[in-house]
């Protein structure tokens, strides 16, 4: 009996010293962080032509300016406003192409409070995205001179 | 009331006894052998770890902060695929090791990960440091895997090894949120 706790024994420290630097290993960690913060980037190709009507008289409308757009978040909208409201009974309407996914509002009235221009965006980076703006002017409008607004495009959530 | 059992005391008894004892002989003899034996495999396969085994030891880390400042060309574009981490964003210190001719290698490997399918995270060997010892290996970016992969092999000790990573596989479609992962490098002799 002793003689086999003997040999046992020795057979485990024949196995342990076969593979003692097997058992040396040593490990350290690093830690690797990848922040990405919301990208919601959105530009446009320069100022439409300027809209001219006639009081009663047929709308105006511009299509020449695009946007291009990159956001990598979820359920995004575009909201636009102008930094002062148009005369009285002249309206001043946008219309945003959509991009893949989202969807448009169509004309929608500008003002100084923010409007949904398209709803629903997800993770997108699509260019020249078409911009149209329609300006028109009822009788009672009466002469305006020449006025500048400046139209702000955000996405939001 | 004690009672006694008394053992009949007979010719044949001692006959076994003598029979045992031969017995016991012969395994005495083969056990010998056998630790004889055993003892000859332990020395021939024996290699006793050195009094001070390698160890290794690190610092550093890395962030990388992905924005609307890395898209390719502003808005409508995507984002670059690729990052790179300063040259020297970890430092290894391999000691410990008896002598210089003491070998050993380094593996690497992700360990926890909060982490997105699309990225892959290699590392490189910007440095070899100083040391009496020899470092190859490392020269050229690996990319990392959940399995242990040789990363450096090396004998003696070093200090100042320093490691670079590169993230790809960024793009758009990746959410906003903070990422990460640990980067596991062991060392065996």
């Amino acid at each position: 009996m002793k003689t086999t706790k003997i040999l046992g024994l020795l057979l485990v420290i024949v196995v342990l010293g076969a593979s003692g630097l097997a058992l040396a290993a040593d490990t350290v960690t690093q830690t690797v962080t990848i922040q990405v913060d919301p990208v919601n980037d959105i530009s446009v190709s320069g100022d439409p032509a300027p809209l001219i009507v006639t009081a009663g008289g047929a709308p105006a409308t511009d299509s020449s300016t695009s946007y291009d757009l990159t956001t990598n978040g979820v359920a995004l909208k575009i909201t636009g406003e102008i930094d002062t409201d148009v005369p009285a009974d002249t309206t001043l309407t946008v219309d945003l192409t959509a991009p893949t996914g989202a969807t448009s509002l169509g004309p929608t009235l500008l003002s100084t409070t923010p409007a949904d221009l398209v709803t629903g965006i997800g993770t997108v980076a699509e260019t020249a995205l078409g911009i149209t703006y329609e300006f028109s002017a009822l009788v009672t409008a009466g002469a305006v001179g020449t006025e500048t607004r400046t139209v702000t495009f955000t996405i939001t959530n | 009331m004690h009672s006694q059992q008394h053992l009949p005391r007979s010719h044949p008894c001692r006959a076994w006894r003598i029979e045992l004892s031969g017995a016991k002989k012969r395994d005495s003899r083969a056990n010998s052998r056998r630790i004889i034996l055993l003892c000859a495999l332990f020395f021939f396969l024996y290699r006793p770890a050195p009094t001070g085994a390698a160890t290794l030891t690190s610092s550093g880390g890395w962030v990388a902060e992905i924005g609307s400042s890395d898209l390719l060309f502003g808005a409508g574009s995507d984002l670059k695929d690729g990052y790179s981490s300063p040259v020297a964003a970890t430092t290894l210190e391999v000691s410990g090791c008896a002598d210089q001719s003491e070998e050993w290698e380094i593996r690497i490997r992700f360990g926890d990960q909060i982490w997105d399918n699309h990225f892959s995270l290699a590392a490189k060997l910007t440095s070899k440091g100083t040391g009496e010892g020899v470092i190859t290996g490392g020269d050229t970016f690996q990319v990392i895997t959940a399995s242990d992969t040789i990363f450096l092999t090396g004998q003696g000790d070093r200090s100042g090894i320093t490691v670079q990573y590169q993230l790809t596989g960024v793009s758009i479609q990746i959410l906003p949120k903070n990422y990460s992962t640990t980067v596991e490098f062991t060392i065996t002799p």
